[in-house]
């Protein structure tokens, strides 16, 4: 991949350091870019998952998607997302149900702006 | 571990994560490390795939459906009790009860999100390492274990295996380790006693029994060449004086019991009570320790004496070790003297005392550990020579004329000569000499058994009925036996005048040879009992006589019995 091409993907990815997602990969752009689809054929409807699990009071997954969200967005570079998942993370642990939606609701944007990133820079080119 | 550090061993790594974004980016991280990776996205997965791939390390998530990272973890750890694989957790969970819930359930470490791949190979590096020590300090283990294996086979090789008699002697061998600090061992004197021998080593395992091979070397050897007990018992003392460390000592237990004799000589040095058990099962008399145990002192003590006790055919011998009676069960309790002696009398009255007093002592202890090592002998006081072992089945054919004829015309090819005198006789027995010198020239020939027991015989007889002037008829009986040796050793004692000469001389003839023995003392000749006036009955004394002329070709007394000539011939 050309140098150029990856300074338009890093330009496009909003939310996401390329860099830091990268050297998780040791470098590897082809690696880390199979990484992020990745990342949003699996996650891209987490914001949704979660709500659901709030919702219905399914406390174990909830607990799980939020864990693996904070996680993945760690790998792939998304350190925004990554500390305001992490703040719904904490209040899961200490089981304060009362922050539980509003902090869903604080990282929606963030969430929201990494995977449309992401589809303006792979999806809607495929 | 060279295969490791040359590449050649190809090393495994399970990643266990329910995102495949993660094991995506630490498959990477792992396979720069020379790790092929298998993946698994839940604990349940993860456990499968471990039995199914046994890997050299795992990457470990904590939040997964179905098993969660702590459950598998434990189950996996359960799977590989004997086998160090580091787990690692990998979490975005920096709580300090993460952490600690983590190593609880097993993990070997854990790395938290975010962090740096140079964090991760470090990481993994320091676990390898652990995991290398461990696999070279198990391959070190396993190598031991084998050598040690290899060496317990040879020494029961050397030691157990060549004991005399193993189907009528009964035995219980139990170590605490592979290899035992007991040692058994049986052998057969030429004329026909059994020696008996139970020895326990401080403490148990390899040290312990470093000195069984020459100890049993010398048993054997010096019970083959017709040493008497106590020579043995002086010999080996002496032995292990020299060979073992300070620390290091046998209490031993021997027995040499004459079927022809009715008598068991006995010597207890640090082992528990020897049991001499009548027919019935009860307990005829123990002899306890009386001299400290082999190889602590350089001598025996002084004035030390073997006992001697007139024993019946159907009556038994119980040598034990000091583990046997120290078994301890769940309350602490020892199975001691008392559960001891019931259960032999049980043995004897079923005839299986081995079996007996085994099982008895491990319904006694049930699943306890066992301390020291477990031994027992229980040792007839007949019955263990087969019918090739008698003398009858070697006998000479002394009527074949053909012998006699060569022996008339053939050429004396050596001489030997012994004089002793005094109270050189009450320290040397010649006889081991004699037969020594006979397999050095003409090397070894299982004619020699005999001409053992005619040498035996013969001084004997000039020693105790010429110079010490005992007369025959005190064997009378079983007991009177008993008082002629008393008598003897007290004899003996103060002996320091009179001799035996003793002459060999060999003359070979066509396909065997020929032995003439003389003997003569300084005593006043003593009443031999010519071989035409005996029956064969039950009488104690005179029997030697008898035996002596079945053995020998010409059995002629002179000098009213303070000189005989003997003559041994044989033809292959």
């Amino acid at each position: 991949m050309k140098n150029q091409d990856i300074d338009k993907i890093k330009v496009q990815l909003p939310g996401i350091d390329y860099d830091i997602g990268v050297a998780n990969v040791l470098g590897d752009d082809e690696i880390y870019q199979e990484i992020i689809l990745m990342f949003y054929e699996d996650h891209s409807k987490d914001d949704e998952n979660i709500q659901k699990a709030i919702l219905g009071y399914d406390g174990d997954n909830c607990k799980r998607l939020v864990h693996t969200l904070k996680g993945v967005a760690c790998s792939i570079g998304a350190m925004t997302l990554f500390e305001q998942v992490k703040l719904l993370d904490i209040a899961i642990n200490e089981r304060r149900e009362g922050d539980y939606q509003h902090l869903l609701e604080a990282l929606k944007p963030e969430f929201n702006r990494v995977i449309k990133g992401i589809e303006v820079a792979f999806i809607n080119k495929m | 571990m060279d295969t490791y550090q040359n590449n050649q061993y190809v090393k495994l790594a399970l990643v266990v994560d329910d995102s495949k974004v993660q094991c995506q980016v630490l498959s990477v991280l792992l396979k720069e490390e020379n790790y092929q990776v298998i993946v698994a996205h839940n604990g349940l997965e993860a456990i499968a795939k471990y039995k199914d791939y046994q890997p050299d390390l795992i990457l470990m998530d904590i939040s997964m459906p179905i098993m969660n990272g702590f459950s598998a973890t434990r189950k996996i750890k359960s799977l590989s009790e004997s086998n160090l694989c580091p787990l690692i957790f990998i979490t975005s969970d920096d709580t300090e009860q993460a952490y600690i819930d983590s190593i609880d359930a097993g993990g070997d470490g854990i790395l938290v999100r975010p962090f740096s791949p140079q964090i991760f190979k470090s990481k993994i590096k320091s676990l390898q390492r652990i995991s290398d020590l461990y696999r070279q300090v198990k391959s070190l283990q396993q190598e031991q274990q084998k050598d040690a294996e290899l060496a317990e086979r040879l020494m029961s090789g050397v030691i157990e295996s060549r004991n005399f008699a193993l189907d009528k002697i009964g035995m219980i061998k139990q170590p605490a380790a592979l290899f035992s600090g007991d040692i058994q061992l049986t052998a057969l004197s030429p004329n026909g006693d059994l020696n008996v021998m139970l020895g326990d080593f401080t403490g148990h395992g390899l040290r312990s029994s470093i000195g069984a091979i020459p100890l049993a070397e010398t048993f054997r050897a010096m019970t083959r060449k017709g040493f008497s007990l106590f020579e043995i018992i002086i010999q080996i003392n002496k032995q292990l004086y020299t060979l073992l460390p300070s620390d290091l000592f046998l209490g031993a237990a021997f027995v040499s019991v004459s079927e022809h004799d009715k008598s068991a000589y006995i010597f207890n040095a640090g082992l528990p009570d020897i049991y001499i058990m009548s027919s019935d099962g009860s307990v005829r008399n123990k002899i306890s320790s009386t001299h400290p145990p082999m190889g602590v002192l350089p001598e025996l003590f002084k004035g030390t004496n073997l006992t001697v006790l007139s024993v019946e055919k159907d009556e038994r011998i119980e040598l034990i070790s000091d583990g046997i009676l120290e078994v301890r069960n769940d309350k602490g309790n020892m199975f001691e003297c008392e559960r001891l002696e019931e259960s032999l009398k049980k043995g004897i009255v079923e005839n299986n005392v081995s079996s007996i007093v085994l099982s008895d002592v491990i319904k006694f202890c049930q699943n306890m550990p066992q301390e020291d090592d477990i031994s027992l002998i229980d040792i007839p006081c007949s019955g263990w020579l087969s019918s090739k072992d008698n003398h009858e089945a070697t006998l000479m054919k002394n009527e074949d004329k053909s012998i006699a004829h060569d022996y008339e015309n053939g050429a004396c090819a050596w001489e030997w000569r012994l004089k002793l005198s005094g109270s050189r006789l009450t320290k040397i027995n010649p006889i081991p000499i004699a037969l020594n010198q006979i397999t050095e020239i003409e090397g070894n020939s299982e004619h020699w058994q005999n001409l053992y027991t005619i040498l035996t015989e013969l001084f004997i007889n000039a020693l105790d009925h010429g110079v010490l002037g005992l007369g025959s008829e005190l064997k009378s009986t079983a007991q009177g036996f008993v008082l002629y040796f008393n008598e003897r050793e007290a004899r003996l004692a103060k002996l320091d005048k009179g001799f035996v000469d003793i002459k060999l001389s060999y003359y070979p003839i066509a396909l065997g040879g020929r032995i003439k023995i003389y003997i003569s003392d300084s005593g006043k000749g003593f009443k031999y009992i010519k071989s035409e006036h005996r029956e064969i009955n039950n009488q104690l004394y005179g029997r030697g006589i008898m035996m002596l002329n079945q053995l020998c070709e010409s059995l002629v007394y002179k000098n009213n019995g303070s000189t005989v000539e003997a003559s041994y011939a044989w033809k292959v």
